[in-house]
C-alpha cells in the first residue's frame, strides 16, 4: 500500500476516534462519511464476508476442501454526489495490510455507533 | 348249485385272465395319461409365456419411466439456462429491493426445478452445494439491507459489492448442474 494512502487512513482513524469525523450507517455492513466543503467528498467503507474453499492437507490421502469464512473491506472515495466511479478504491482483497487497517477503522466506527445508540437509549429512559 | 358256482368262478377267471392291454380300460387309461401330460406341458408353456409377458411389461414400464425422466431433465436444463442468464445481468448499481426480488425469484425457480432430483446420486452433491450458495446469498443480502431507503443512493454500489460474489457462486453451481443434466440426456 502506498505510504501516502496509509498515512491518510491513519489520519482518518485518528479523527474518527476523536469524533471529528462522523460516519453514518447505510446498512449493517456499510458506513459513509461525507464532506461538502471546501470540496465535496464521500467516503464509503464496506465489509464483505465470503466463504472461500481452502485445501487443507490431511494426515492420509489427498488435501480436502474446507470452507473458511473471510472478512475483507473496501474503501471508496467519490468526488461528486452522483459519482458512480470512485476516485480512489482501496480493496482489502488485494492488500492484506490495507485490509487490516480498514478492519480497525470499521471496528472503531462500529463501536462509536453502538456507543451513540446506547447513549440515546439511556437518554430516553425516564429519570 | 355247485355247477352254477363253478360256472360263475370260471367266468370271473376268464375275465381276469384277459391281459390288461387288451381291455378297454387300458386304452382309456392311456388316453387319460396322454391328456394329463399334454395338460402339464401346456400349463408350463402358459406359465413361461405369462412370465415373459410380465418381463416385457416391466421393461416397457421402465423405458417409459426413463423417457419421462429425460423429458423432465431437459425441461429443468432449459429452466436453469434461463436462470443463469438472469444472474448474469446483475448490475453494479442494483438497488436492494431489486436484488431481493431477483434472489427470491431465482431461489424459488431453482428449488422447484431441482427438488425431484435431490436424491439422485449423480446430482446430489452439486444440488446441496447450490442450496448452500442460495442460503449464503440470502445472508449477504441481509448484510446490505439499507437502514433508510433514502440513504441507499449514497452508496450506489454497496448492494452489488455485498452480493456479487454469492450470486456468482450460485451461477457457477447452476452451470455445473446444467452440465450434469446435459450429460444425463446424452448418455
Amino acid at each position: 500500500m502506498n505510504t501516502v494512502i496509509r498515512n491518510w487512513i491513519e489520519e482518518v482513524l485518528h479523527k474518527t476516534n476523536s469524533r471529528t469525523l462522523i460516519w453514518r450507517s447505510i446498512n449493517p455492513t456499510t458506513y459513509v462519511w461525507e464532506v461538502t466543503s471546501p470540496k465535496f467528498g464521500r467516503i464509503i467503507l464496506q465489509r464483505i464476508e465470503r466463504i472461500e474453499n481452502i485445501y487443507r492437507p490431511q494426515p492420509s490421502g489427498p488435501p480436502r476442501q474446507s470452507p473458511v469464512k473471510k472478512t475483507n473491506y473496501i474503501l471508496q472515495v467519490f468526488d461528486n454526489p452522483q459519482g458512480q466511479n470512485p476516485v480512489l478504491n482501496i480493496s482489502g482483497f488485494e492488500d492484506a495490510d490495507a485490509n487490516s487497517m480498514l478492519d480497525t477503522l470499521f471496528t472503531t466506527v462500529n463501536n462509536i455507533e453502538m456507543e451513540e445508540n446506547l447513549k440515546f437509549l439511556r437518554s430516553i429512559l425516564p429519570s | 348249485m355247485q355247477a352254477e358256482g363253478q360256472s360263475e368262478l370260471l367266468k370271473i377267471y376268464e375275465f381276469l385272465a384277459i391281459p390288461f392291454w387288451k381291455s378297454l380300460d387300458f386304452y382309456l387309461s392311456c388316453i387319460g395319461i396322454l391328456v394329463g401330460v399334454a395338460g402339464l406341458f401346456f400349463s408350463i408353456r402358459a406359465f413361461q409365456e405369462a412370465q415373459k409377458a410380465k418381463d416385457e411389461a416391466e421393461k416397457a414400464k421402465n423405458a417409459a419411466k426413463e423417457a419421462g425422466k429425460t423429458v423432465r431433465a431437459q425441461t429443468v436444463a432449459i429452466e436453469l439456462g434461463e436462470i443463469s442468464q438472469k444472474l448474469d445481468k446483475l448490475q453494479p448499481n442494483i438497488r436492494y429491493a431489486d436484488a431481493r426480488e431477483l434472489l427470491i425469484d431465482v431461489t424459488r425457480r431453482i428449488r422447484r426445478a431441482i427438488s425431484p432430483f435431490s436424491e439422485d446420486v449423480e446430482l446430489k452433491g452439486t444440488i446441496d452445494t447450490l442450496k448452500n450458495a442460495l442460503d449464503k446469498a440470502k445472508e449477504s443480502l441481509e448484510g446490505v439491507r439499507p437502514a433508510n431507503n433514502e440513504r441507499e443512493i449514497e452508496a450506489p454500489n454497496a448492494v452489488y459489492i455485498g452480493v456479487e460474489a454469492d450470486f456468482s457462486a450460485i451461477n457457477n453451481q447452476v452451470a455445473d448442474l446444467l452440465g450434469l443434466f446435459e450429460k444425463k440426456n446424452f448418455s
